[in-house]
Order: C-alpha cells, then structure tokens, then sequence
C-alpha cells in the first residue's frame, strides 16, 4: 500500500510539473510524467542514502512529500509569473479536458475497432498477466541479478546508506596481470562484483520496493517504468515516421512483446530499461528539433542522464546525442533562426538535467578508481586512465558464443539479427531475442523506409535510421541481441510506415504473418522464461524460494531464522538475504588467522565457503574449534560459527 | 530539407510501389521460412508439446 501510494505521489507531482510544461502533444505529455517520475525517484534515492545516509522508509516518505510539495510551490509560482491557469485550471478548463477525453476516447476506439490491434493487445494483456504471475511468485533467480544487479541494493537496503560494497576496497589494487589468464574471468567474476563500478539507474526501481515494502516481492519488476516509457517512444517514434496512430498504437504494443525484452520484464537486468530510453532519448531529439524550446531541452537532458546512468555504454551514446543537438543549435543560431540567449539557455538547463540524472554512478567509479569506465581502460585523446583492460578483453572474448569465436563479425549479426541462432529464448540468449517480427517485417522495411524518406524530404526517419548506425559502430558485440535492443523501436517505426503504405492485399498477409510470429515467439519465451511457475503457484509462500526453486545450495537459507551470514568472496551472494531477511557480511582475510579474526569481529552465525575459490575452505575445515560443518552443497560448505 | 510536422497521418499517402512491395513481401517470406526452418521444425513442434504440458500444468 505504501509502495502504491508513493509512487502515485511521485507521479502526481511530475504531472502537476508537467502540467506547468504546457506541452501540446498528449503523447509528449505523458511520456515527460514518466521521465520526471523515474529521474524523481533516482533523485529521491540518492539523496536519501548517499547525503541523509538515512535509507528507510520514514526519510523516503518526507521526501517523497517534499517532492509533492515542491511541485505545487513551483506550480502557484509559475501561475503568479504567467498569470496564467495552471494545473487546476487546465484540469477545469473544459477545452482542454475535452481534448484529453477526446483523445483517450478515440485511442481506446481504435483498441476496439482494428482486429489486428485487439489481437496484439490480448496477447500483451495475457502476456503481463504472466509475467506479473512472475513477479509474484518466483523469487530473483537469473545470474546476473543475484551476483551484482540486485546485490548491492539489499546491502545499501540493510545499511540504510549507499555505499560501495566492501569489494571495492578489498580490490583497489587487483592486477591482472599477476593473475593466471584461466583464472581471471573467475577472478572478476567471483569477487570483483560489478555493482561497485556499473551504473545502476535502473536497479534503484527495485532498491525503491524494497525500501518502501520490506521485502523482495515485485523487484523483478525493476525495468518495467522504463519499459512503459519506451513502449511510448516507439509510439513516438512511429508517428514521428509517418505512420498513423492505429499502428504506431500497433507498434508500441510490439515492442513490449519483442522476446528478449519481455524476458527481461522477468529479470532485474538493465537491458531493456537501457533501450527504452535510448528510444527516448531518439524521439526527444527529434521533437526538440521540431520545437526548439526550453521544455524539449530540459526533457532531453534528463532523458539523456537517465540513459547513461543505466549502462556505460550509454555515455558514449550521450555524448554523441549531445553533440549532435549541439551542432544543431549552433547551425540555427549561424542561420540566425535562434539567438545567442536561447542557445545558452537550452545547452544549460539540457547539461544541467543530464548531470543530475545521470552523473552519479561515473563520478563514483571516478573517485574509487580514478577512471570512470573502470575497469575498462580509457585512451581518449591521449588521455590515459587506469583500468585492467579493453572491453573485448575483459567481457567479449569469454562471452562470445564458440561459433561466433575466429568468424567474420558480419556473419554473426547477421545469424543473431535474423534469428538463427539455436539457442531458446532465455535471459542470457547470446544469438536469438530480436524476435521474427523484427527479424521478417522490421528488418526489410528500413530500406524502403529512408528511400522514401530521402525521396521525399523527410528528414526524422534518416535521423534515427542515422544515429541507430551511428550508435552501432560504438557498440561493442553487436551480434548481442539484449545489447542492441535499441534497435527495435526504430525498426518497428519502418515497419509501422512500410504497413500502412502497403496494397491491401499485401496488408492482409503482413498481418497473419505477424500474428502468426508474435503467438510463437511469445509463447516460447514464457515457456522459457516462467518454466517454475506452475510448481511455484502449488507451493505455501515460505517454499517459494531460490535454493527450493532453482539451486539446492541455498536451500539452507529458508530453514534458518533470521540470522548474520558472512561469506567468502563469491558471485551468488543475493539469495543468501533469504528474502531480506538475513543480515549479509563479506568475510575475508589474506591469511588464516585475519580470516578467523574478520568472522568474530562481524559476529556473523554462519560463514558461506565457495569450495573451489581461494584456500578458504582449508581455512575453515581447520578451524574446528570457531567452525562446524552446518551444510555441504554442490559448490558452498556452509559453517555455523560456534 | 525542410522539418515536417510528424503529427500527420499518412494512411491517404501513396502506397508502396509493386517493386518495394515485392522486395519486401518477399524479404519477409524468405526470412520468416529461415526461422521456422531453423534450428529445425521438429524442435518447434518439441517446444509446442513443451508449452501445451506447460498450460496444462496450471
């Protein structure tokens, strides 16, 4: 109830500001609530657990409140400026509320009128049902959620502060160098956890439900704002093309229903959050082109932040966005179409926005390891910051599929883009999850698309046709389809245009095509993705849990009561909160006896042992007189400390 | 190149023409067999049984 509550709070008050806006477009509206919305949260978050070092509910409530209260000031302050009406006064102005009712009437109308739109949406309809079944029933499971998505936020959760995790210290001084090239990638991916040099904009939605709920229902749903958003910027971005609203209705729907992100609706990841809002970010930039005005300036940068506060990547993608708004400015002010206060004025409040949003997490890493893309090394312009190697080295090579290993890179976009991998649909799909509708009625769409957009002037289509190539070339392993999600939205643009430009007859038969597609593809990623579900609905609350569902090494974890659990340094550290229930300690020492003291100075009752990691469990099978044997799993020996 | 207003619906527009038509009906035909080709029809028809005991699980 107060997770509810709160976040209609927040979203009252981003509309109240929106309102203040004065944004024409309904579409534009709405999607700038959910932007101020999720940059509030962001906002709220931060401050709570990095400047109060206060992280509970009673500090995020006063804040929330204060968000409410500020957006009424700034509302009666803007009214008193423009002696205008503003938010109630729109909500009573009858033009303007008839407009709203016209609008949603009419988008409701053609949910109902369109056989094609009725059978997309009750696959949506039954495809959220399911996945919300998911969020209810089935505990964080995927690797990287419980190893460094969702970690970090039950440790800031119990600290009640955002603070890097302990790992961050213990491993300033790695080098890889000393490290045998085999037992690197363990290395990094046992104990170097990511948490402590990523972004984690979009795991701050699961840290919001935990803080506000005490518990770890629903954190699966971390994406879900993001992808809400996105789904309207693929709306965006289809009328923007050209399209009508029925099929950019059409798209925005499909994009939803693309496999990999709505696998990823099931998982804690940051995949499908990140493209949502690179869509975002592509659609404001075109509407800001359109406008030119301070509103689009300041939604863009905050857009922009959002971005790049989710995955590193995203600074790049930022960075050319930016400069490209940029040059676009100063074109118009050379032209003498805008002037000089203007420009600065939009560059300001657009950079201001970016900073706040999405700044944080770089200045951190910045501060830690002094390179903000740590541990990716940075050679930019003879500027040289310390890292432990290039992206390919320290992430590709181990990943990249064996078939994909020593071949041409066009050879494997082109078996991922067309989807013909072998893999099923799962979260960590390295050759499939574009899915058929992107792979047979997207993909060939965007040749006619941009001829006929050059042919005819039209210059939005060859903008996001352009930065997507743009963004492309940046874009390490682009034959991985939940890296380059980003796409979709643009392709599902030609494809909305393609559609509604084609002979009925051909009309007809794209439409089975792509019914017959999304009934498979969906199909197959909730078999996939939702596999534990109907045992886990049979199952009492209690039972429905990591070590019971998926891995019998944590099964221990349910049985104790609350406890303080201290482990060695190991990647699946998430499920050993049990639900937030346990108190979770990193124990580690460079000898025995520093081991043995980190365990009675953190009073832990149990210590976790990752048997093939370190000379720990030696450690511990000798200190008979601190330790017992409590479990013995396929990989862990848990101890109860004496 | 001038900026057009993107709010237009363009259902009254020219449809596409036979050529781009053909070329992408037939993108699209080539590529959808290609998916249900591969990794091979028994492998649908495994994941089909496979979703059906999923249904029927509930």
């Amino acid at each position: 109830m107060l997770l509810l509550l709160s976040s209609l709070a927040l979203i009252t008050g981003s509309w109240i500001i929106v309102k203040q806006l004065k944004i024409k477009s309904i579409t534009d509206s709405i999607l700038a609530v959910g932007i101020i919305s999720i940059a509030a949260k962001i906002l709220i978050l931060l401050t709570a657990g990095i400047i109060f070092t206060s992280l509970n509910r009673q500090t995020v409530l006063l804040l929330v409140i204060i968000w409410l209260a500020f957006s009424l000031i700034l509302q009666r302050i803007l009214q008193r400026l423009t002696s205008k009406q503003g938010y109630f006064g729109n909500f009573t102005n009858r033009k303007s509320w008839e407009q709203d009712k016209k609008f949603y009437l009419s988008t409701g109308l053609i949910l109902f009128q369109n056989p094609i739109t009725i059978i997309v949406g009750l696959v949506l309809f039954l495809s959220f049902y399911y996945i919300a079944l998911g969020w209810i029933y089935l505990p964080p499971f995927a690797w990287d959620e419980i190893w460094y998505h969702l970690t970090p936020m039950a440790f800031w959760y119990k600290q009640e502060a955002i603070s890097p995790l302990p790992e961050a210290t213990l491993w300033h001084n790695y080098n890889p160098a000393q490290v045998d090239p085999s037992k690197l990638a363990l290395d990094l991916s046992v104990a170097f956890n990511w948490s402590n040099v990523y972004p984690l904009n979009t795991e701050l939605s699961a840290l919001w439900i935990m803080v506000l709920t005490g518990k770890d229902l629903l954190v699966d749903a971390a994406q879900l704002p993001y992808v809400l958003v996105g789904s309207l910027a693929t709306y965006g971005l289809s009328k923007s093309a050209g399209a009508s609203r029925n099929t950019s209705l059409l798209t925005a729907m499909l994009f939803i229903l693309t496999p990999m992100v709505l696998i990823q609706l099931r998982v804690a990841y940051a995949d499908a959050a990140f493209a949502s809002m690179v869509a975002t970010s592509i659609y404001l930039f075109l509407r800001w082109q359109q406008q030119l005005s301070t509103k689009y300036a300041l939604l863009l940068g905050l857009s922009l932040g959002l971005m790049m506060g989710i995955k590193s990547t995203g600074i790049a993608f930022a960075g050319i966005l930016a400069l490209l708004a940029l040059f676009y400015l100063v074109w118009h002010y050379k032209t003498g179409k805008i002037k000089s206060r203007m420009l600065w004025q939009q560059t300001a409040i657009a950079f201001f926005a970016l900073v706040l949003t999405g700044s944080y997490w770089y200045l951190r890493t910045w501060w830690y390891y002094g390179n903000p893309i740590y541990p990716v090394e940075l050679n930019l312009f003879g500027l040289k910051m310390p890292g432990l190697g290039s992206v390919s080295q320290l992430f590709m090579t181990s990943n990249t599929p064996e078939a994909y290993q020593n071949r041409n890179v066009i050879l494997n976009i082109f078996t991922s883009w067309l989807e013909l991998g072998k893999e099923t649909y799962n979260y960590y799909s390295r050759t499939r999850g574009l899915g058929p509708i992107w792979s047979s009625l997207a993909l060939p769409a965007v040749l006619p698309f941009i001829i006929y957009a050059w042919r005819s002037h039209y210059t939005p289509p060859l903008w996001m046709v352009g930065i997507i190539l743009l963004f492309l070339t940046i874009q390490p392993a682009v034959w991985w389809p939940r890296y380059i999600l980003y796409i979709i939205p643009v392709g599902l643009a030609a494809f909305a245009w393609v559609y509604d430009h084609l002979q009925k007859k051909f009309k007809i038969f794209t439409s089975c095509l792509l019914i017959l597609h999304l009934t498979v593809s969906t199909s197959l990623v909730l078999i996939e993705t939702l596999d534990k579900l109907p045992l886990a609905m049979h199952l009492p609350a209690q039972s429905r849990t990591f070590g019971q569902l998926y891995f019998n090494d944590y099964i221990w974890v349910d049985k104790i009561p609350p406890s303080s659990i201290g482990h060695t340094p190991m990647a699946w550290i998430y499920p050993l909160y049990g639900g937030l229930r346990h108190e979770v300690y990193l124990i580690d020492g460079i000898s025995e006896l520093s081991w043995r003291k980190a365990i009675l100075e953190k009073d832990v009752q149990y210590v976790v042992v990752t048997r093939n990691y370190g000379k720990y469990d030696s450690w511990a099978k000798s200190s008979d007189d601190l330790l017992d044997l409590y479990f013995k799993g396929d990989k862990i020996n848990v101890y109860k400390v004496k | 190149m001038s900026i057009r207003s993107s709010n237009k619906d363009t259902n009254k527009e020219k449809p596409l023409n036979l050529s781009w038509s053909i070329f992408y009906m037939g993108s699209a035909i080539i590529i959808s067999l290609l998916y249900y080709l591969n990794p091979g029809l028994s492998k649908l028809i495994e994941n089909a049984n496979k979703w059906l005991k999923w249904v029927n699980n509930f």
